[in-house]
């Protein structure tokens, strides 16, 4: 488990490689992977202005592509067009008249850290005064900041209801492998859904 | 069911699938990210092009300066090693020349070899008019 981030980054600083390279499949890997993360990120941001989160999303992803020679894998990929999303939201929020630090709970420094390295979590239960809109909005959250193939198989199970063997046939696994995956995929999510409900919520700052 | 005492799987039902962006702005908004990635691609494709070709003139550059003064060191040498056809009368002429001028009068010549003329010049000159 602590060897995951590590995992992913190397597996972000490959895919960046190959798309430096041109190859397509990176490119669909890319694309598919990140940006409907980035959109459901930017849209959060952008008070559900849909037409708002697809021009971050797509500035943002267009920044990236220029600077992808940059990446150095110091941290996932995502979290590094999070970085490059942030400061696009800020721009738009100033355009539109707005205050530009908008500051949602993830986004606080000492989240973002803990986010980042996954550290040790006390094992609570979720906090209560969270309301149920603001909880479904954080569950959501961890599942973006989790891996493709964890929060794929959560949803799967939890929110479609398909059962292990019917996830196994979508992914051309054995049961076995799900239930494994499944068992990572729950560790993972609780890890930093506690992160993430427990820390400090600073709004509009 | 099993699923009312995992806590985890509640909290997942209760907020629902996450929201997606429609088929239409993921198509538009991919549209716009390739076209910038085939840019970037092809300029660092062209700058590495650039760069190699360069190193190749270079490289070919400093190859044939090698080449070319390897060889001059040892054009002398070679020259003096490889016995030409016209080395010996040239030789006798010109000593010929120098001495006694009897080489203009064996050939009819009664002109004396210019002062000012360089050797070599002199050696061509013997050699055309042989």
């Amino acid at each position: 488990m602590p060897d995951e981030p590590q995992r992913g980054t190397f597996r972000d600083k490959v895919l960046v490689r190959r798309l430096l390279e041109g190859e397509e499949a990176a490119f669909r890997l890319f694309f598919d992977g990140h940006f409907p993360r980035l959109y459901r990120f930017a849209l959060s941001r952008t008070e559900g202005d849909h037409d708002a989160a697809e021009e971050i999303a797509q500035k943002t992803l267009i920044t990236a592509m220029r600077k992808l020679h940059t990446f150095r894998g110091e941290a996932t990929l995502f979290t590094w067009l999070c970085a490059i999303c942030r400061r696009e939201v800020s721009a738009w929020r100033v355009a539109r008249g707005r205050h530009a630090a908008l500051m949602l709970s993830e986004d606080a420094p000492e989240i973002r850290n803990q986010l980042a390295a996954l550290a040790s979590v006390a094992a609570q239960q979720p906090d209560q005064a969270f309301d149920r809109g603001e909880t479904a909005r954080l569950v959501q959250v961890a599942l973006d900041l989790l891996p493709g193939s964890y929060s794929e198989v959560l949803e799967w199970k939890y929110i479609y209801g398909l059962t292990v063997n019917e996830i196994s046939e979508r992914k051309s696994t054995g049961p076995k492998a799900v239930e494994s995956l499944l068992g990572r995929a729950r560790r993972s999510f609780r890890q930093v859904f506690l992160v993430l409900a427990h820390g400090q919520v600073v709004y509009d700052s | 069911m099993t699923h009312n005492t995992d806590p985890l799987a509640d909290l997942l039902r209760a907020a629902g699938p996450r929201e997606t962006a429609s088929a239409e702005r993921a198509r538009r908004v991919e549209a716009a990210v390739r076209l910038e990635w085939q840019d970037v691609v092809q300029t660092r494709l062209g700058r590495k092009r650039a760069a190699w070709i360069a190193a190749s003139c270079l490289t070919s550059a400093a190859l044939i300066a090698l080449v070319l003064h390897a060889h001059a060191g040892q054009v002398p040498t070679q020259a003096a090693a490889i016995p030409s056809p016209y080395a010996s009368p040239l030789v006798m002429r010109t000593a010929a020349s120098e001495g006694h001028g009897s080489y203009f009068r064996a050939n009819n010549e009664d002109r004396p070899p210019d002062r000012g003329m360089p050797r070599h010049m002199l050696v061509t000159y013997a050699v055309h008019t042989r």
